[in-house]
């Protein structure tokens, strides 16, 4: 059990790639921590240099009470997980998941126990003489679960372990991981490129992108209250609806507005915080659910409203994604209920205003309507 | 499936197995005349005509070559020679080419260079004896032995199948807490059992049949390989010398061309059988299972 302190971590590859450009992060004891992005942000990085396989270029990386940079992998009481499993394919099960305490000169009765107890827990006893060539991918990524938890480390580290499974077999072992954490309690890093993993498993979420944390929190929070216009975009399915626009002073109140015919009366917290900004550019943020075919509980307001035409449809079963565009191009995609509905009708959408964000403009805008309670990024 | 060949096809397979057949016999007759040969008895021997299968056997050219002291010895000189040689060239070459397929390793990329200059540019045969005379080499085993230990063609097809174990089964290896020497000896060697078995099985063969080198340096016979035996008796007509101290009555159940025959068998069949021992370590997809993707 320890605590993983990474500290203004950077890490420089040789050829002057800077993978990772100085990231803090505090993970509890005992917390599951993932690491999402979209490929080639630094998570593995990230991971490795926890691990002892990548050398740390500047920064501290601490598990428990000591500073790890100069601890070799084997000393660092870790255990990780790989996305191609790893497994030695020499030895049966029970070698491969015994061969690290082995090496660390367990007396063999304790070996045994320990071995057929993780076997117990991850249903794979009867798979314990085979070797991995006779498994199929999910056995194989509970043994390589298994060699990780009989060593009992401070620390898991997972680098995209469900990958290279099948989709119905990931979100079985997702779960599987999950009741494993909830077992053991074990500090985790889970690094992952899919956002529904880091959801569904993180005790916090830790958004990453080009070498930098943008935002590390609850899964709820990060999807609610997005820092900025890059973890809106990269959370959610479909994801967030972005109108550029800009904020327009107008009969004694806000409005959001562009040349396309979008305006929008801004209200609440919204008003409040944009009220320094008028007249500047912004990129307003919906999400797909946040939008309506029709005035409902959460959409009274005539004044926020959308005028859109449904170019596609897409039903999934009790609900459906309607594409919609405006005449100036602007696209949006909304979540509803299924319902009759053809191609090209002109829509009046309704927007759940309190689910609308406004960002600065660019890729990686601050999102401007923050309540106060939500912490700025660090580094 | 319906194997429909066409005309030309059946023309083409037709005519290739001819060819190859043709080959294969080419190869095969020879193998098989001398093993007849030398069961035969001289009457057997000196008949014209196909030899496959000799009609009147006769194990004297056997007895007399496996009696035969000095072949005996040579018999013993190359196994030791083929035996320490294979081992060290193992252990050397798996020593050489672990660190060169580690991607950590600084100058990686400079030694292979050296390495592989080695491959191109090699010293003549006269610099070689020099050196093994200063060494003080001269008429020792190990003459035999060292020169051809290490050979960069070994080390980079080592290094290359070493290069190909997945990163990741290393850096488990090395939280798992295993050393270099652990990672090397109980994961890479186990795992590279297809290339060690070939690099084995090509310098086996090397050592049974070298002549060259122990013609070079070796003047002591009972240090002498068999080779140097064959060739003497087979290429200089040194049967007599086999033949000295056999009575007269023995002497008419060989001829020189038995003996040559058996002797021939004799230095064959030994690293004929390795072949079957190393075939085990040939079989593909070991790798299999460890990884994924
Ligand atoms: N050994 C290396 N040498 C040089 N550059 C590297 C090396 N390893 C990774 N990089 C670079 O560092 C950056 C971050 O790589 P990293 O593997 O951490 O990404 P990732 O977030 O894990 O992506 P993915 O989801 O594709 O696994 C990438 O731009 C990558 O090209
Ligand atoms: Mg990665």
């Amino acid at each position: 059990m320890a605590q993983v302190l990474i500290r203004d971590v950077v890490k420089v590859y040789p050829g002057n790639v800077t993978a990772v450009k100085g990231i803090n992060l505090d993970i509890a004891d005992g917390e599951f921590m993932v690491l999402v992005g979209p490929s080639g942000c630094g998570k593995s990085t990230t991971l490795r240099m926890t691990a002892g396989l990548e050398e740390i270029s500047d920064g501290t990386v601490s598990i428990g009470p000591r500073i790890v940079n100069d601890v070799p992998p084997k000393d660092r009481d870790i255990a990780m997980v790989f996305q191609n499993y790893a497994l030695y394919p020499h030895m049966t099960v029970y070698k491969n998941m015994a061969f690290g305490l082995k090496l660390r000169k367990f007396p063999k009765p304790e070996i045994h126990k320990r071995v057929t107890d993780a076997a117990e827990i991850l249903g794979i006893t009867p798979l314990l003489d085979r070797k991995p060539k006779a498994l199929s991918g999910g056995q194989r990524q509970r043994v390589a679960l298994g060699r990780a938890i009989v060593r009992d480390p401070s620390v898991f580290l997972f680098d995209e372990p469900l990958s290279n499974l099948d989709a119905k077999l990931r979100v079985e072992t997702r779960a599987e991981i999950k009741r494993l954490h909830k077992r053991l309690a074990t500090t985790t890093i889970y690094v992952t490129h899919d956002q529904e993993e880091a959801m569904t498993l993180g005790d916090r979420v830790c958004i990453m992108s080009e070498g930098l944390i943008q935002q590390c929190d609850t899964p709820l929070a990060v999807y609610e209250r997005p820092v900025n216009r890059f973890v809106a975009a990269f959370l959610g399915t479909p994801p967030m609806n972005f109108i550029d626009g800009r904020l327009t002073p107008q009969d004694g109140g806000l409005w959001f507005t562009n040349d396309h015919g979008v305006k929008i009366k801004l209200t609440g917290h919204h008003a409040e915080l944009a009220a320094g900004k008028a007249g500047q550019d912004v990129v307003m943020g919906l999400r797909p659910e946040g939008m309506f075919m029709r005035p409902g509980a959460f959409a009274q307001n005539e004044e926020q409203t959308l005028d859109m035409t449904v170019d596609v449809i897409e039903l999934l079963g009790n609900t459906m994604d309607v594409f919609l565009s405006n005449a100036g191009g602007d696209l949006a995609t909304a979540r509803v209920k299924a319902e009759e509905l053809a191609e090209g009708t002109p829509l009046k959408i309704h927007l759940d205003i309190s689910k609308i964000h406004l960002f600065e403009p660019g890729k990686f805008g601050q999102n401007i309507t923050l309540p106060e309670t939500v912490a700025a990024v660090p580094g | 499936m319906n194997w429909q060949l066409t005309r030309g096809e059946k023309i083409f397979q037709t005519l290739n197995a001819l060819v190859l057949g043709v080959i294969a016999v080419s190869m095969i007759y020879p193998f098989i005349y001398i093993i007849s040969i030398s069961l035969s008895t001289p009457a057997e021997a000196s008949r014209g005509g196909l030899h496959l299968f000799p009609r009147e056997i006769s194990l004297a050219a056997y007895k007399l070559v496996l009696s035969d002291s000095a072949i005996l010895a040579g018999f013993g000189n190359s196994t030791l020679r083929m035996v320490l040689g294979t081992t060290l060239t193992l252990v050397a070459t798996c020593l050489a080419a672990y660190p060169l397929a580690r991607p950590g390793m600084p100058h990686r990329g400079l030694l292979t260079f050296l390495i592989l200059f080695t491959m191109v540019f090699t010293g003549g045969m006269v610099p070689n004896y020099l050196l093994i005379q200063e060494l003080g080499l001269l008429n020792s085993r190990w003459a035999l032995i060292l020169p051809v230990m290490i050979t960069a063609f070994n080390v980079i097809v080592v290094k290359n199948f070493f290069q190909a174990i997945p990163e990741s089964l290393w850096e488990s290896a090395r939280i798992d807490g295993a050393s270099e020497w652990t990672i090397l000896f109980r994961i890479y060697i186990p795992l590279s059992g297809p290339v060690l078995a070939t690099v084995a099985l090509w310098t086996m063969v090397f050592h049974w049949n070298s002549w060259f080198d122990a013609m070079l340096y070796i003047t002591d016979d009972s240090k002498q390989v068999l080779q140097i035996f064959l060739q003497r008796i087979v290429v200089d007509n040194a049967t007599e010398a086999l033949e000295t101290g056999v009575s007269s009555d023995q002497a008419s159940s060989f001829t020189p061309e038995t003996i040559k025959a058996a002797t021939v068998v004799v230095t064959l069949v030994p690293i004929m059988l390795v072949y079957p021992f190393l075939q085990r370590f040939f079989t593909k997809g070991i790798m299999l299972g460890s990884v994924k993707g």
